[in-house]
């Protein structure tokens, strides 16, 4: 697994944790629904749109890390990515995640250190 | 579908439900999506560059189906979060990782080394800490509506 692997990699976290936040700041802006109303809102919300876009990319550079990386590194890897939502819920959603929010955040960061040394 | 108002423990086991069936679902077109990832991402010849990469990815069905279930967890993801605080509805996904590793012994024949079976354990411990933090104002706010 190379160095451009690890980029990618770390590009394709990052887009999914601005995915997701994207997401739900959008979302917390559309009235709660369901039906044609609600998807109408969600194709023209303009957070929904960014995050989609960053998925998009997510998508390819996540297509070409899979090609050249066991599934079994950086699929569980990819759990660094509730880290940065973590982070990201608590700087931009006004989320207060409690101590063992922060502990559990801990653990996975601490596990991907493993699964990632288990590479060499 | 019938619009008969759900009131009381009717409403909220029919809730449950829904949610159950969307988590399971979720969880299925994950693990679908990751494993044809794989297969795409080791068929692509990526030595002549990104955009020779993507060209080729758009002319090569399994990528397209890759794609197409990429779509799919999307849609049925924003059903799920719309009800749900971001940190909690996250971890939900966590199954996911269990199956793609037993995805990759079985269809890619990976082998797990004993640090690696280690790391996935601590990794899941966190995620199950991180979706039983289930209090908070926030979680409070919008959890009873």
């Amino acid at each position: 697994m190379g160095l451009i692997s690890w980029l990618l990699f770390a590009l394709t976290v990052v887009l999914d944790v601005f995915g997701q936040t994207a997401f739900k700041l959008g979302l917390d802006r559309i009235a709660k629904g369901s039906g044609a109303a609600f998807w109408r809102a969600v194709a023209f919300s303009p957070w929904v749109v960014a995050g989609f876009l960053g998925y998009c990319v997510e998508a390819v550079s996540w297509m070409y890390v899979l090609g050249h990386a066991p599934l079994s590194i950086v699929g569980p890897m990819a759990a660094l990515s509730y880290v940065g939502a973590v982070l990201t819920g608590r700087l931009f959603l006004g989320e207060r995640p409690r101590a063992r929010r922060w502990l559990g955040a801990g653990l996975v960061t601490l596990g991907a250190g493993l699964v990632g040394a288990s590479l060499v | 579908m019938s619009e008969a108002p759900l009131t009381g423990r009717a409403s909220r086991s029919h809730d449950l439900r829904l949610a159950i069936g969307g988590w399971v679902l979720f969880i299925a077109v994950e693990t679908a999506t990751q494993v044809v990832f794989k297969y795409a991402g080791a068929t692509l010849d990526d030595r002549s560059g990104i955009g020779h990469l993507v060209a080729h990815a758009l002319a090569t069905p399994v990528v397209l189906l890759g794609f197409g279930l990429y779509f799919c967890g999307f849609l049925i993801w924003m059903t799920i979060l719309k009800d749900l605080d971001l940190g909690r509805a996250f971890p939900m996904t966590a199954m996911v990782y269990v199956s793609t590793l037993v995805s990759a012994v079985l269809l890619f024949h990976e082998t797990l080394s004993l640090t690696r079976i280690a790391g996935v354990t601590v990794i899941a411990l966190g995620v199950v800490l991180l979706a039983s933090d289930t209090g908070g104002p926030t979680a409070v706010a919008d959890g009873e509506a």
